[in-house]
């Protein structure tokens, strides 16, 4: 849009009863028109910020992680330090030129991608400042990726808490949607991590804020949907590294897993648990541990009251099953084969040693990439109360069996924590959610071409399930615009709108993404 | 010469929606109009629930000027010989009455693509790295030079001819034209679009009120007097339904290829020209063309942008991206999707069993008897074929495609 | 590794970024135009080669991409063919006029049963170790070092310059009647692997690493530095092998998370052929960060000298393991 979008949205001319509940939202943006840019670029280059116009950095960008949406900046920014971006956002505050800030670009529905202005690379700030090992935190830029992060931690013999299951998703772009690892269940997701951040607000400000320091931009800035500031700091909570005592069962009923799951969550009976499926007929709950001491009391406590079976003892059961079903057959062949492919990666033998499993999230990623993330991410997701979760992952499973010969769900639950209730006001943490929020993640096996139209009717079936039953979406921040209204209401919206108004007068800063 | 990335020929929804796609994505994209823009198009405007949606994603809230009055349509009204009349209402609640005037205009120009009109396209060349196009702009000749080129232009399409110069001889075509009349008295719902499943009125037979006036159209071979045709169901209409309408104050009508979607014969053009829309053959069974053009035609920006990047033959992304709309499409005149599933965004199924046993079985009589009414087109194994094939293969097979 | 025939090209990648990770260009300038992913996406968009000049030029060739690519994109081959595209330099002229230059043929001894030996002309300069090598490499027919040790071939293919076939050709031509060969330049290793595909081909590492007597020496506190270009050519394999290593042994090794080596140095073609002064300081403080290490292990004679200056630790060739004093063996013999 070439102006600051109006507040609040007109009524739609069609009328009252029109795609009911859909607000009148375009969420594919329109290219910006390119108004000042020349005196703008002239502005930056004069403030000593970099700006590069090439078709080589521009079309880098063009697209995220979803690969449906497309766009091409004006220039892009690498970001280099906080005095840099606080000149980038004073001088496009003057110019009234959009910044799009982008991290892995992990976004699914273009809300890393630049529709026009400028694209602000932040893994040119990736860099770790300091170790505090005996305080157990870490201080870095923002623009590091998770990964990254972990190779220099591990050198101390450090690990960090939780990160999204992907290797190239950055500490910034979690802080600011979320961030779910399967050990979210006990540890939250990775936005609650943070202890402290440097954040450059939209006007250019320097400033540093915690709970204790500027709480109340600390709690817009986490879980802000890169509205409020760019983060360019960090002071995270780390750990001393385990490696894992893994343990499969596996299901043929998702209801049953879910329940499963969710026992082992309310009792603290695991340090990592989550669900992976082959479609919905062949669905492994997966648990781990950081201690034997761990593992050993759910070895005595909870072991026999989960009703999933090992791997030999579910294809024990699924022979009989499909040698019924002649025409289920082509199913039971796919299921065969997605298990030879998958396992061996989850026991490649240089990641085991003893029987337990080592950086766990190059596995776990590596194997996301293989076998799920493909060219395209198209992971539509629900993050659900734990009541409602079992009726979320049922109608979202009949929505992929219906656009997808093949897909994956993934669930895990978020422990909330009651004090961070401030930060997740309009985030993706469900209002109606205590205790844990719980996420599914739907994912089609990209097999073969899909025209993007197509995979965007799945996903807004999938969102709408979300609007329908008061949830909200997790993870790679798919909340998108079109759907904030329709999943929180307006007055959430409208009062947040007020606030980025205030804090960013000329709306240049992250601009199409939610508001 | 203009040397572009993209031409798109014509300037309606497909074009427009094609455009959002290559212009996105940064192509150099130039859209042509025959006439001088907005322009006039033929069209009932009821635009279904789907293509709404793709309109508020890509474009934005549609503005006031974008609608006829009433601005809304609640659903379609099934009329038969036998007196039976159903209602379905879309899915989702009302959908829009679009004035194609303005709403093709409003979404070229949201689209940010450079439009030349009154330019009308006239041949072109597929040098396979480049495609030359020629047209005339006020008479007098222009060139370009594009990469790819887009035929968006409609039933009659100039690209389709010009990829396909026997084509226009290999399917059946259509005469469907439309009177507004002043209403003296119309008992029809005005929130509904009316459509009449009878053989003897025509091959496609509709009315619907439009600012002020009522709509009286008529569908069938070419060849056949429309005057008469008209007549005839006005006639009808008052006799039957009580509709006492002023002599017409306007009239028009245009060709139409009603037959590809629901043979699953389509078009999609050769080497670096794309053919989308309802140039391809894209065509609800409402007779709807507007949210599968919409959909057709950013497909076919997609699967450019797609060919750029991945340095792969744009027909085969096309093709395979496609698939999913012509599901889509032909599903809706499927009869076995028809008789078990929902395949269009009304609810057929429901509004049939709403009804009363002996009111259903007129209903599936009179229906006979109006599908024998195309029998001559003997698209019967063609559509059995197709039927068949959604089941075993999942979609549709691209082997008709052309 | 596939056959590059069967590896897709640059029109695959998606931008994943996952070569950023392992990428020591990368590390140097956290720009995403001087990695495997900006290149790809820049010629997706239609940039010419020509622009992109100083980024193929900032690529150290240690083909950590490679395996990390979820694409199995042929990215060190497509590396070196956008080389190749770009406008001569005045050593790319020089070496292919030098190479094209008829020389008589070598006279060719066959000697299937011994192994060949193709050493780089740093080992040349070091007979002691060059000796040191045979002797633990050498059947008991001893062993063929080639005459023509490539090193232009080698040179010709990280610069970009056209190799002639018929210098392939001479070059291979004493190679064939081998079964087993060694190299010790990584480059070069590639293209034999694909020029003779019935040989066993081998870099100096693993040829050494696989001797029992070399292995004893190794022990905790060592820092065993792999050579990334031998490595990386073959990584599915030889992954199995290190950890192998690593397990018997207790040596740590110059891996990170994903198993990708981190190369001792991280040097651009500029400042590998002297037009750029070289600043290796950072790249091995990365190496080394966190490590509580007593000694460093190197497979490349290369690497040595290279952090022999940067580095106070004890840095010893794998080959001399046996003659190390600081080792309890070595002392002994």
């Amino acid at each position: 849009m070439d102006t600051a979008p109006s507040n609040p949205l007109p009524p739609c001319p069609v009328g009252p009863d029109s795609l009911i509940a859909i607000k009148r939202q375009q969420t594919n943006p329109a290219r910006w028109n390119g108004a000042n840019w020349a005196a703008f670029a002239v502005a930056l280059r004069a403030a000593e910020v970099e700006l590069l116009e090439s078709l080589a950095a521009c079309g880098a960008f063009a697209t995220d992680a979803g690969g449906t949406a497309y766009g091409m900046p004006h220039g892009v920014v690498i970001a280099r330090d906080a005095r840099q971006i606080s000149n980038l956002l004073k001088t496009a505050q003057e110019h009234g030129v959009p910044v799009t800030v982008r991290g892995g670009g992990l976004t699914t529905e273009g809300e890393s991608v630049a529709f026009g202005g400028v694209l602000l690379d932040m893994t040119g700030m990736s860099r770790v400042k300091s170790i505090d090992a005996a305080a157990l935190t870490v201080r870095t830029e923002c623009g590091i990726f998770w990964h990254s992060l972990a190779e220099e931690l591990r050198r101390e013999g450090l690990d960090y808490l939780s990160a999204p299951l992907n290797l190239t998703s950055t500490v910034g772009g979690s802080l600011n949607v979320g961030g779910i690892d399967v050990n979210s269940p006990r540890l939250g997701c990775s936005a609650d991590q943070a202890v402290a951040l440097q954040v450059v607000t939209p006007t250019g400000d320097i400033v540093e804020c915690s709970e204790t320091e500027r709480a109340d931009l600390f709690q817009r800035v986490i879980l802000g949907y890169g509205q409020f500031g760019v983060i360019t700091e960090a002071t995270l909570k780390v750990r001393r590294y385990t490696p894992l005592r893994m343990h499969y069962f596996y299901y043929s009923s998702l209801r049953t897993a879910v329940e499963d799951l969710q026992i082992l969550d309310r009792n603290d009976a695991s340090d990592y648990s989550g669900i992976l499926t082959i479609m919905d007929s062949a669905v492994n709950l997966l648990v781990a541990f950081d201690s034997d001491e761990r593992e050993a009391a759910f070895n005595a406590k909870w072991r026999a009251r989960l009703r999933g079976h090992g791997e030999f003892g579910f294809a024990l059961r699924a022979i009989p099953r499909y040698a019924l079903r002649p025409w289920k057959w082509p199913e039971a062949l796919y299921l065969w084969q997605r298990k030879r492919q998958l396992f061996p990666e989850f026991r490649r033998p240089e990641y085991l040693r003893d029987g337990l499993m080592h950086d766990r999230t190059v596995v776990f990623s590596r194997a996301v990439w293989k076998f799920w993330g493909s060219r395209q991410m198209v992971i539509p997701d629900l993050a659900t109360s734990a009541e409602k979760f079992i009726k979320a992952v049922e109608r979202g499973n009949a929505v992929c069996r219906k656009y997808f010969p093949y897909y994956t769900l993934y669930c895990v639950g978020i422990k909330l924590r009651g004090d961070h209730k401030p930060h997740y006001e309009m985030s993706c943490i469900p209002p109606d959610a205590t205790g844990w929020a719980y996420g599914c993640e739907f994912e089609p096996v990209m097999d073969r071409v899909y025209s993007r139209d197509h995979l965007q009717s799945f996903k807004n079936e999938i969102y709408d399930i979300g609007v329908n039953l008061g949830a909200s979406y997790y993870r790679f921040g798919g909340m998108m615009k079109g759907y904030i209204r329709r999943a929180l209401g307006d007055e959430v919206v409208d009062r947040h709108l007020a606030m980025k108004r205030k804090a960013d007068p000329a709306m240049i800063l992250n601009r199409d993404v939610i508001f | 010469m203009r040397n572009v990335d993209v031409i798109i020929v014509g300037a309606s929804l497909s074009a427009a929606a094609a455009a959002k796609r290559l212009t996105d994505a940064g192509l150099e994209t130039v859209v042509l109009e025959r006439k001088s823009l907005p322009r006039h198009k033929i069209c009932s405007g009821i635009l279904s629930p789907r293509g709404h949606r793709f309109l508020i994603e890509n474009f934005g809230p549609l503005p006031r000027e974008a609608l006829h009055e009433p601005t809304s349509c609640r659903g379609v009204t099934f009329h038969f010989p036998s007196m039976v009349s159903m209602s379905m209402d879309f899915f989702g609640g009302t959908t829009p009455h679009l004035h194609r005037k303005y709403s093709d205009h409003w979404a070229i120009k949201q689209s940010r693509a450079e439009v030349h009109d009154e330019t009308s396209f006239a041949a072109l060349e597929d040098r396979g790295d480049h495609v030359l196009v020629h047209a005339r702009k006020n008479g007098e000749p222009v060139e370009y030079r594009a990469r790819y080129v887009i035929g968006a232009d409609g039933p009659s399409s100039l690209v389709t001819r010009a990829v396909y110069p026997d084509y226009p001889k290999q399917i059946p075509w259509f005469f469907v034209g439309q009177k507004f009349h002043d209403i003296i008295d119309c008992p029809l719902d005005q929130q509904y679009f009316h459509f009449w499943f009878h053989p003897d009125l025509g091959h496609y037979t509709w009315s619907h009120a439009r600012d002020g006036r009522q709509i009286v159209g008529v569908g069938f071979k070419r060849g056949d007097n429309f005057a008469a045709k008209h007549a005839n169901v006005v006639n009808y209409l008052s006799e039957k339904h009580g509709v006492k309408l002023k002599e017409h104050t306007d009239d028009e009508g245009c060709a139409e290829n009603f037959g590809p979607s629901l043979i699953n014969r389509y078009v999609f053009g050769k080497g670096n020209v794309l053919i989308t829309g309802q140039a391809a053959g894209f065509l609800n069974m409402i007779g709807e063309g507007m949210s599968c053009a919409l959909h057709s035609g950013a497909i076919s920006g997609e699967a450019i942008v797609e060919a750029r990047l991945r340095n792969r033959p744009v027909q085969e992304l096309y093709r395979r991206m496609i698939a999913s709309e012509v599901r889509r499409t032909t599903d809706q005149w499927n009869p076995l999707k028809i008789a078990f599933d929902r395949p269009h965004e009304a609810d057929f199924p429901a509004a049939l069993m709403a009804l009363s046993w002996r009111e259903r079985t007129k209903v599936l009589r009179d229906m006979w008897r109006f599908v024998v009414l195309y029998k001559e087109f003997k698209w019967g194994r063609q559509i059995l074929r197709a039927a068949l094939q959604r089941p075993l293969l999942g979609g549709y097979s691209m082997q008709p495609w052309r | 590794m596939m056959p590059a025939a069967q590896r897709a090209d640059f029109a695959a990648c998606s931008g994943c970024s996952l070569c950023l990770l392992v990428c020591p260009a990368w590390r140097r300038t956290r720009d995403l135009r001087d990695t495997p992913h900006g290149r790809a996406k820049a010629l997706q968009h239609g940039v010419a080669v020509v622009e992109l000049k100083e980024s193929i030029e900032s690529c150290t060739l240690c083909g950590a991409c490679e395996p990390v690519c979820p694409e199995n994109i042929d990215l060190v081959g497509m590396l070196l063919e956008l080389r190749r595209q770009l406008p001569p330099m005045i050593l790319t002229r020089n070496i292919t006029t030098n190479m094209q230059a008829e020389r008589p043929r070598e006279n060719v001894t066959l000697s299937a049963s011994t192994p060949a030996l193709v050493a780089g002309g740093m080992y040349f300069g070091r007979p002691a170790l060059l000796a040191r090598i045979k002797t633990l490499l050498g059947s008991a027919r001893g062993i063929t070092v080639a005459n023509d040790n490539g090193a232009d071939i080698a040179l010709a293919l990280e610069i970009g310059a056209t190799v002639p076939p018929q210098r392939i050709e001479r070059f291979l031509a004493p190679l064939r009647a081998h079964k087993t060969i060694v190299l010790t330049d990584g480059l070069l290793l590639r293209q034999v692997r694909a020029w003779l595909p019935e040989a066993r081909v081998a870099g100096l590492g693993e040829a050494l690493g696989a001797l029992a007597p070399l292995r004893r020496q190794l022990r905790a506190g060592d820092l065993y530095v792999i050579d990334p270009r031998a490595y990386h050519a073959d990584h599915e394999r030889l992954v199995t092998h290190y950890d192998g290593l690593r397990a018997e042994t207790g040596c740590t090794l110059n891996l990170d998370l994903q198993r990708i080596a981190i190369p001792a140095t991280a040097r651009s073609l500029r400042q590998r052929l002297g037009a750029d002064a070289i600043d290796d300081a950072p790249q091995l403080r990365w190496l080394l960060q966190g490590r509580t290490i007593a000694r460093i292990v190197v497979e490349s004679e290369s690497d040595r000298f290279a952090i022999g200056q940067l580095c106070t630790l004890p840095v010893v060739h794998l080959a001399e393991l046996a003659d190390d004093p600081s080792s309890p063996e070595g002392k002994q013999s």
